[in-house]
């Protein structure tokens, strides 16, 4: 089991900190990956899973963000002190990233063909002329049809859904261990959203490549993960695996999430949703991050925070009702009154 | 047991009130402009400097216009601080009583293409259409041509003069606040609470100026700021060319013109209006940077 | 692409008769009678209506304008009221001064307009970012007059390095082009910051970062690039702006260029020199606005390929 991980993230803390104060943009959030895993990051905007994402990549550099504790061991290195150019050997070729919006993530006065093979030659040395055959077999790949033609092109003369192709071709391309992909979907129709999750799901199965995804779709995570992490106000609040999660939710804001999906062959005149809005960063509650929005919440919850506690083998919940009555966890099953 | 203790509750409740409460227009522009330290510099040195043109010519130790012919082209001294000119007089009460005609003429010239160019902005972008197809393409062409040639070009049709100055100084002024002043309209109008006061029937001078004037004024107080720097360099230039203020007027530009000659005995006569008029259009431009960050950083040069 | 050029290159020339009608009129709302400065000051009014008759300033405006322009179509630009010499003489041996000056003053402003406008955006908030725009507005707040001025006193007076005016070397172009050109580097240097940290913010950088590559080429090759485009047009315009600050420069170095000339003859309403000179300046800002929307097209792709 130890020998298959790959990134485990402990206790990471990434803060804003600017004049107005200090924003706990990720506060003390750990989870593992191991090789050819999916794990999902669930959230709101606004939770700090993209920020976690940023942090791994070492790609804090333009925002006022900071690591100012925990760990990121990526193979048994931590990625917080190595230097950058250590880091640049690992952006890209080890770890790699897809973003949420292909029509802006595609530099527009540079060529396909070119913004692939410039990861290509920089990690593996290859010549131009190969890295170019590497460019056209990856797009293949990604199942555009006219991968030859299609590297002489601008972004600007492909839809969205082919510069998401592209992105994951141009991610793909020096095979990384790990893809981190921020809401890879959300910006996407429909009817492509699917197709673009099975292609991430067909070529990372291939080259046994984990994936961190990172999104606010519950459909998404369904479909692809292992393992799931939901994250609230910069904390994890719930960690479990992909099954557990959907049968057995225990947060009462996965509870909510979950009860605001609508489900197949169910009529209900209004789908409930989780009142309020996710508190500004700068003006988080003391307490329970979501005590102002839990239909749960009790005096202690505004008090103090709970920790992320084990409520049953791999599955770890943040919430004071466990405390108080720990042994019995069926209380909450099946009862999200939203 | 007099004192009531909040639980953390009531606490959050109350401090996110509060929060809602305490944000107006002005402290929000106060608090991002006391953070730029040289803009804020620059605005007391502003106010020392409109102090400085209204007592100025008053306070003055020695007469501005009367030769001494004793005291000719001599370098700073204990007396005369920044020396003397070709005619004896003190170059520092020159320098000082010259503050006056700078910021006159700069204010006025920036104030009369500010006003023709918001009126023909607000025309534009209001009625569009042919008028402001019209008004716009004279913009462009005025635009187009190099402020200073412009300039030229119109002095060589009034005659030199510092009035002239002013009237071609404030001409090349107007298409830049009629473009701001329009775009911002155009922006304002589009907007749904003008669409309503339309539809109920108000009469357009009443919707231009209760509620499309107010939404461009903090763009022309940007600009108007940025402006009066550049305003009060092309107007020494004009004057050094000799087409403005004419001698023994203690302009900067002209007494730079009239120093030249002596440049390589006594350049003390060029160097301290040249400093007077890099200082004030420093704290002018340094002023106006910093009013744009703080009221609306959207803007671009 | 060549399509393009002879489109815009057509476009060209109703604008110039627009412009040269404009400059006609302009020119002769200058008060003044120019026939009785030629005549001189102590000539009759017969000799002065002589005068008028020979230069055909009788006729009625449009007349004036129709011959003036047949004229201009075959390379004469009328005679200079000052020398006697015909206009076409006189800003011929001038123009190549000016057009050097500018271009001299225009190549370095752009080369240390950008290299300071990037060190201030990659460093924002630093003491570089914060030296390199002190420096900036204080470019734009320096009379260049002065600035030329200061320069002759230390380098010329004092030093002795180059010439104090006038053009007998290349060591006479290096004076007056630093003044020239230094307003117009300090506009480049704010307006490049000011782009580059707008495509900073772009998601296409993050993903060039997130390739693994290095810094200088995140900023040298993917960024500056896209910055590029919204510079060149603010750079083509500054060269109008250049062509003002020539007329004073050029005062300040004694510099025998069409600064000097434009100035000399509004003093003396020679008309027909100042008339040529607006042409002359209005037509090379249109050249440059074309090469302005050349090069935007084949930094932008997406104007390219439409």
């Amino acid at each position: 089991m130890d020998n298959n991980l790959l990134l485990e993230v402990k206790n990471l803390k990434t803060h804003f900190i600017s004049d107005s104060g200090t924003v706990k943009a990720v506060d003390d959030v750990s989870f593992k990956i191991s090789k050819g895993e999916t794990l999902g990051i669930v959230g709101e905007s606004g939770s700090g899973k993209s920020v976690t994402s940023l942090s791994i990549m070492g790609l804090l550099k333009d925002t006022p963000g900071k690591i100012v504790g925990g760990e990121i061991l990526f193979e048994g290195t931590d990625l917080v002190g190595v230097s950058e150019s250590e880091m640049r050997k690992i952006r890209g070729n080890d770890i790699a990233m897809i973003f949420q919006e292909p029509m802006t993530s595609l530099n527009p006065v540079f060529r396909i063909g070119r913004q692939i093979e410039e990861a290509v030659i920089l990690h593996t040395k290859l010549s131009k002329k190969h890295a170019r055959g590497r460019a056209i077999e990856i797009l293949t790949a990604v199942g555009i049809s006219r991968p030859a033609e299609i590297i002489h092109d601008y972004p600007h003369q492909l839809s969205g859904g082919m510069r998401q192709r592209v992105m994951i071709a141009m991610a793909m391309a020096c095979i990384p261990k790990i893809l981190i992909a921020d809401e890879p979907t959300t910006a996407l129709d429909v009817t492509i959203q699917a197709q673009i999750l099975d292609l991430m799901r067909n070529l990372t199965e291939v080259s046994e490549t984990a994936i961190l995804l990172i999104t606010h779709d519950l459909g998404v995570v369904a479909e692809m993960c292992d393992r799931v992490v939901v994250m609230y106000g910069g904390r994890a609040v719930e960690e479990s695996d992909v099954h557990s999660i959907f049968s057995n939710p225990q947060h009462p804001y996965t509870q909510g999430l979950l009860a605001s999906i609508p489900k197949m062959g169910e009529r209900v005149d209004r789908l409930p949703s989780i009142a309020g809005n996710v508190p500004i960063p700068s003006r988080m509650p003391e307490g329970c991050k979501f005590a102002p929005r839990c239909p749960f919440a009790m005096d202690i919850c505004w008090e103090e925070e709970p920790l992320l506690k084990e409520v049953s083998p791999n599955h770890s919940s943040r919430c004071w009702l466990h405390e108080e009555v720990p042994e019995n966890e069926s209380v909450f099953v099946g009862s999200p009154k939203y | 047991m007099t004192e009531v203790k909040l639980s953390k509750k009531e606490q959050y409740i109350k401090m996110s009130l509060e929060n809602i409460e305490n944000r107006t227009p002005f402290s929000e522009f106060w608090r991002k402009f006391k953070k730029q330290k040289l803009a804020f510099i620059s605005f007391f040195f502003v106010i020392f400097l409109i102090v400085l043109s209204i007592i100025g010519p008053s306070i003055v130790p020695y007469d501005i216009t009367e030769p001494d012919y004793v005291n000719v082209l001599s370098g700073p001294s204990a007396e005369h601080w920044a020396g003397t000119d070709a005619f004896g007089r003190d170059i520092f009460s020159r320098v000082i009583a010259g503050t006056q005609i700078s910021l006159i003429v700069g204010l006025s010239s920036v104030l009369l293409g500010a006003v023709g160019g918001t009126l023909l902005g607000l025309i534009a972008g209001y009625y569009g259409k042919w008028v402001d197809r019209i008004i716009m393409r004279i913009c462009d062409i005025l635009l187009a041509f190099p402020g200073i040639l412009l300039a030229i070009g119109i002095i060589a049709i009034l005659g030199p003069g510092l009035s002239n100055v002013v009237i071609a100084v404030a001409i090349f002024g107007v298409p830049v606040f009629a473009r701001i002043v329009r775009s911002s309209t155009l922006a304002v109008k589009s907007t749904l609470y003008v669409e309503a006061t339309t539809s109920i029937g108000a009469r357009p001078l009443r919707i231009i100026w209760k509620h499309i004037f107010p939404g461009t004024v903090s763009s022309i107080i940007v600009y108007f700021t940025m402006r009066i720097g550049s305003a009060i360099l092309t107007a020494a230039a004009l004057s050094f060319l000799g087409l403005g203020a004419q001698p023994p007027t203690p302009e900067w530009g002209a007494m730079l013109s009239g120093g030249r000659d002596y440049l390589n005995i006594a350049p003390h006569v060029t160097l301290f209006p040249g400093l007077a008029i890099f200082i004030t259009a420093l704290a002018f431009n340094l002023l106006g940077d910093g009013l744009r960050d703080a009221l609306d950083p959207k803007i671009k040069e | 692409m060549f399509r393009f050029l002879i489109k815009r290159l057509i476009e060209i020339i109703p604008i110039l008769i627009v412009v040269s009608i404009l400059i006609f009129l302009f020119v002769h709302m200058i008060p003044g009678d120019p026939a009785r400065l030629v005549a001189g000051p102590d000539a009759t009014i017969e000799d002065v209506e002589l005068v008028s008759k020979e230069l055909g300033l009788d006729k009625p405006l449009v007349e004036q304008y129709v011959t003036y322009m047949g004229n201009l179509l075959k390379g004469d630009l009328g005679t200079s009221l000052k020398t006697n010499r015909p206009v076409s003489e006189e800003i011929g041996a001038r123009f190549m001064p000016t057009f050097w000056l500018t271009l001299w003053s225009m190549v370095w402003a752009t080369i240390a307009g950008l290299i300071i406008g990037v060190i201030s955006a990659t460093k924002r908030n630093k003491w570089p970012d914060y030296l390199g725009m002190f420096g900036a507005v204080s470019g734009l707040s320096l009379p260049a007059f002065w600035l030329g001025l200061m320069l002759i006193q230390l380098f010329a007076v004092t030093l002795g390095w180059f010439p104090t005016g006038g053009l007998e070397s290349w060591k006479s172009y290096v004076l007056p082009a630093f003044t020239l050109g230094t307003g117009v580097a300090a506009v480049i240097a704010r307006f490049t910051r000011s782009a580059l940290m707008d495509v900073l913010k772009e998601d296409y950088v993050r993903t060039a970062r997130s390739k693994g590559l290095q810094e200088r080429n995140v900023i040298w090759g993917h960024s500056l690039r896209n910055a590029m485009i919204p510079v060149v047009t603010m750079t083509g315009l500054q060269f109008g702006f250049l062509l003002g600050g020539s007329v004073v420069i050029e005062t300040v170095f004694s510099w025998p260029g069409l600064g000097k000339l434009l100035i000399d003859s509004v003093a003396f309403r020679d008309y027909p020199v100042i008339q040529a000179e607006m042409l002359i300046f209005a037509l090379e800002f249109i050249i440059i606005n074309l090469i302005v929307d050349l090069l935007y097209g084949i930094l932008n792709p997406q104007i390219r390929y439409e």
